[in-house]
């Protein structure tokens, strides 16, 4: 069985992607990200996951259109892979599971 | 709004191009400066700046940062590979530019190096001695009306006293100034050997090791001998057991004995003084007393050579010595000062007093020929590349447009010639062992390859810096191309490039017709003094040593050898005519102004020797015994007669050494020593005990029976002592060895250089006619001769043949001329050397050229214009 290892950032820029599907390159994935969960997320941060996950094969790339307004730079854009998915759901299967295993008391601490 | 759009630091964005990997940098580079923009809209540009340059730190994290090592090792291997390759294909395909090039690299290269090896072995003469920094000679500065004269030889008194008396030298020798033959003999074992006499401390002064014997002991006393290690050999064979023998020596006559005390190694080649023994001092000045009674100040003869202090310096006792002589004697003798003994070799020329080259000139001119050759044959492949550049120009065009870098072709095409010069100097190592043989048999050296670190690394730098030079102006040339010009077929070949072109063809010429002219005007002075009227008939002239019994009944020895058949005059002289001999400042005449003192050549002759060199005695008579009193006459020469200022000098009196002696007749001059030297004035008188030297003029066509005859009657006179015969043409040959080699060297070298740039200039023409072709298929086709194609392709080169003519001209009139005024008898620069020359270098152009130029307007019009 394979493994499937996403830390938590991973997950998250794995998961914007998604949700941006097919727009998602660096400043869109960034902006999204920051606006929904409220927190600033460096280039440099999101640019590591996401080669990384491209190394993975949780990702692919595809160079876009140049712009002018990029100073002439093309944008990358990302996508979701199958293999991309399969990690997807197997953080969330897990983490269902350890939901469930969760005793009572522990979720009516409140 | 500002007008201007602001824009993120430069400094980041560089930043991140250097460290970002270059896959990544485009698009990361897009997000920060959309980003850049979209902030600048929300916070401002201050802020936007700031953030954009925190951004760039963050991303300063692993997996951005590009690798430093991996990727550009690999680069620089593949580089090299790759130069390899088309280096190695380029030399396939344009087979007959790569063989020019390999020959011409070549032979320049081997040129360049047997001149280094010759330069290095002439610098390293006499620098062996440990203390060559302290070792000095004395030399003497003379007053004379003619100017300064330098001269070696110093009073016999000198070498003493200025050990005694002087603090700042700490030892100091008198050195007999020739080398002497003479005869050792030991029971029934008669040896000749050539050697010098010297002063006590010889062997601690210089280095020549001792195999026997201790260097501060091994000549102390009077009577003690050494031998070289080879001497020793062919008397005793052995060398072992020596010490304490007793030796019995003749010289001319004089002979002693004394006890062999040491045993030293075979002076090195490069040492001036070579001998074969080295006698104490004192045992000369026993032998010179026989001839001049006591030594005083004022006779001169032997070299001194002095060791300083350490720490003290030449000119502080040059300041000390300067009047020695004259606080000896009281007279206005000469100045001394010292030269430093390791400049004796190369420094030997003095005019006036003041330093004036010497054998150095030789070591700077062949120094100039060998860069000279070696810059011709780099000039032919510059050339060569340049102009087959328009067949590169499309594998240079694709590279770029691929995205090869400018530094990156520069490295290709240095490295092809980088790798073409190593190619050219193993075979220029091949051609050296070849030549080398020869190359001393001309320079009468013994050069070696000797493959020590000194000589690698010369080598490697000649052959690093020829391939440097070589490659540089195509690598510059071709890599500075624009590549879509070149891709587009705009740019042909450029108008710079084929004038820098010209530019080297013209300096190789200049550089041609500078050699030519400078081998014919030598050639021609070595020929002038070989031709020369000395004053003396030196054909069929033979001298010989007067030792053993002929010099104890030279009479009797004259009488019978002058009966021998073939033998026409013998007679005796006091020295050789290539040697400087004795010298005598004694000398008064009338209307003589007391304050000049002047030197005169001192000869002493047997009767008949004006006869046997066949001197013409304009004035007045020669010496004859039928007079019975021409022993106490005197005859001058013309020099002589000038410098006492006598128009009508036949009668008058001279007082040599206190002795008044009537002139009973003139010489025409004749020369003895260089051509290098004006002929001094000199007296001749009748002193038979005073000659050292037997001179016999042969007559009729077989002299080797005559030679024959006469070596087995002096055998028979002289009780096995062979005879040691020599003519006089070959001792005055020899007299101008350096300048016959230098002749001969440098006719060979500039044949070399000639040829090179002939070769170049070859391949150049070729090239051209290819690529005119078409022009000259279409020219043929509508009605062109092909003499009048020929003509037209020659023009360009008529031309440039014309100005390298215009340039060098003027340059080797000065060179030759400047050479010329060392000689103090030489040949006019006569107009004709420079139009030979000319003519010559144009003659050569055209052959090369023409050749070429015919075969390609003879070629068939169809054959080039079929293709397209």
């Amino acid at each position: 069985m394979r493994k499937y290892q996403l830390g938590e950032f991973e997950e998250v820029v794995l998961l914007t992607v998604g949700i941006l599907h097919g727009n998602a390159y660096g400043v869109s994935i960034k902006l999204e990200m920051e606006s929904r969960l409220q927190r600033s997320v460096s280039v440099g941060a999101l640019q590591t996951a996401l080669r990384r996950m491209e190394a993975k094969g949780y990702l692919t790339s595809k160079q876009g259109e140049t712009n002018a307004i990029r100073g002439g730079r093309p944008k990358l854009f990302f996508t979701v892979t199958l293999e991309g998915k399969r990690a997807l759901e197997h953080t969330r299967q897990t983490r269902n599971e350890l939901w469930e295993a969760l005793p009572l008391p522990i979720i009516n601490l409140d | 709004m500002g007008k201007e759009q602001p824009r993120p630091p430069r400094f980041a964005i560089l930043l991140l191009k250097w460290f970002c990997r270059s896959a990544y940098h485009p698009d990361i580079e897009g997000d920060l400066l959309e980003l850049f923009d979209l902030n600048v809209a929300q916070k401002g540009s201050a802020k936007a700046r700031w953030i954009f340059v925190k951004e760039v730190l963050l991303l300063f994290r692993r997996g951005i940062i590009r690798s430093l090592t991996n990727t550009q090792k690999l680069n620089a291997m593949d580089m090299i590979k790759h130069t390899v390759l088309f280096s190695i294909r380029s030399f396939k395909r344009y087979k007959s530019s790569f063989f020019i090039n390999l020959i011409g690299l070549s032979s320049g290269l081997a040129c360049a190096f047997l001149i280094y090896l010759w330069i290095s072995d002439e610098r390293n003469v006499d620098q062996f001695h440990e203390n060559k920094s302290l070792l000095y000679q004395v030399l003497t500065n003379e007053q004379s009306p003619a100017g300064i004269a330098t001269g070696e030889a110093t009073p016999h008194l000198l070498a003493d006293a200025l050990a005694e008396e002087v603090p700042e030298i700490e030892s100091s020798i008198s050195f007999s100034p020739t080398a002497n033959d003479l005869i050792f003999s030991i029971e029934d074992l008669k040896i000749k050997a050539q050697g010098h006499f010297a002063g006590s401390d010889f062997f601690t002064m210089f280095s020549f090791p001792l195999l026997q014997g201790n260097k501060s002991t091994v000549l102390s006393d009077k009577s003690h001998i050494t031998i070289s290690e080879s001497l020793a050999l062919r008397m005793f064979n052995t060398t072992e057991g020596l010490t304490g023998k007793t030796l019995n020596w003749k010289i001319q006559g004089f002979s002693s004995f004394g006890i062999i005390n040491g045993i030293f190694k075979d002076p090195p080649p490069q040492s001036t003084h070579q001998f074969d023994y080295i006698i104490h001092f004192e045992q000369f000045e026993d032998l010179v007393k026989t001839f001049v009674g006591e030594l005083t100040w004022e006779t001169s003869q032997p070299f001194t050579y002095v060791q300083i202090v350490e720490g003290t310096t030449a000119s502080h006792v040059n300041d000390k010595i300067s009047d020695f002589i004259q606080q000896k004697t009281g007279k206005d003798r000469p100045d001394l000062f010292l030269r430093p003994f390791a400049d004796k070799y190369l420094y030997g020329n003095y005019k006036n007093g003041i330093q004036a080259g010497g054998r150095i000139e030789y070591v700077r001119i062949f120094s100039i020929i060998a860069i000279f050759i070696l810059v011709v044959a780099c000039i032919n492949f510059m050339n060569l590349s340049t102009a087959r550049a328009s067949r590169r120009l499309k594998e240079v065009g694709v590279k770029k447009a691929i995205g090869a870098q400018r530094q990156s072709l520069m490295f290709q095409f240095i490295g092809e010639s980088m790798i073409l010069s190593f190619l050219s100097m193993m075979v220029a190592v091949a051609l050296i062992l070849v030549a080398l043989p020869y190359f001393n048999t001309i320079t009468g050296k013994q050069l070696l390859l000797q493959w020590d670190a000194n000589l690698i690394l010369t080598g490697l730098s000649i052959t690093f810096i020829t391939g440097l030079i070589s490659g540089s102006y195509p690598a510059f040339f071709l890599s500075g191309m624009r590549s879509v010009e070149i891709l587009k077929g705009k740019l042909r070949n450029t108008k710079n490039a084929s004038l820098a072109r010209k530019g080297l063809v013209t300096f190789q010429f200049i550089v041609s017709v500078l050699l030519i002219v400078s081998v014919t005007v030598i050639y021609k002075q070595v020929d002038f003094i070989q031709s020369k009227n000395l004053g003396y008939n030196k054909t069929k002239l033979v001298s010989f040593p007067k030792e053993g019994k002929t010099a104890e009944n030279l009479d009797l020895f004259l009488e019978q050898a002058a009966q021998l058949p073939g033998i026409s005059n013998i007679s005796a002289i006091s020295n050789n005519m290539t040697q400087s001999g004795n010298t005598i400042g004694a000398i008064d005449w009338a209307g003589k102004s007391p304050e000049v003192e002047v030197i005169f050549q001192f000869i002493a002759l047997d009767f008949g020797m004006l006869e046997t060199l066949e001197t013409e005695v304009f004035l007045g008579r020669g010496f004859s015994k039928s007079y019975g009193s021409d022993g106490s006459k005197v005859i001058i020469n013309e020099a002589a007669m000038k410098t006492m200022d006598m128009v009508d000098p036949i009668g008058k009196t001279v007082s040599l050494a206190g002795q008044d002696r009537q002139i009973i007749g003139v010489t025409r001059d004749f020369h003895f020593e260089s051509l290098h030297r004006k002929v001094q004035p000199a007296v001749m008188i009748i002193l038979p005990q005073w000659t050292n030297v037997l001179m016999a003029r042969l007559e009729g066509d077989d002299t080797r029976e005559v030679i024959n005859r006469l070596s087995s009657f002096y055998e028979e006179f002289n009780e096995g002592l062979p005879l040691e015969l020599s003519f006089v043409d070959d001792q005055y040959q020899s007299l101008y060895q350096a300048e016959l080699q230098i002749s001969t060297l440098s006719r060979y070298f500039a044949l070399f250089a000639i040829l090179i740039s002939c070769l170049g200039l070859l391949g150049l023409v070729a090239f051209i006619a290819e690529r005119r072709k078409k022009e000259i298929g279409i020219r043929k086709i509508l009605g062109s001769r092909a003499g009048s194609i020929a003509l037209m392709l020659s023009k360009e080169f008529t031309l440039t043949v014309l100005t390298s003519l215009i340039i060098a001209l003027p340059i080797s009139y000065w060179v030759t001329s400047d050479w010329l005024n060392g000689f103090e008898y030489h040949i006019r620069l006569e107009w004709w050397f420079f139009a030979i020359s000319g003519l010559v270098t144009t003659a050569i152009t055209w052959l090369t050229v023409g050749v070429q130029m015919i075969r390609a307007s003879l070629s068939n019009p169809v054959a080039s214009l079929r293709s397209d």
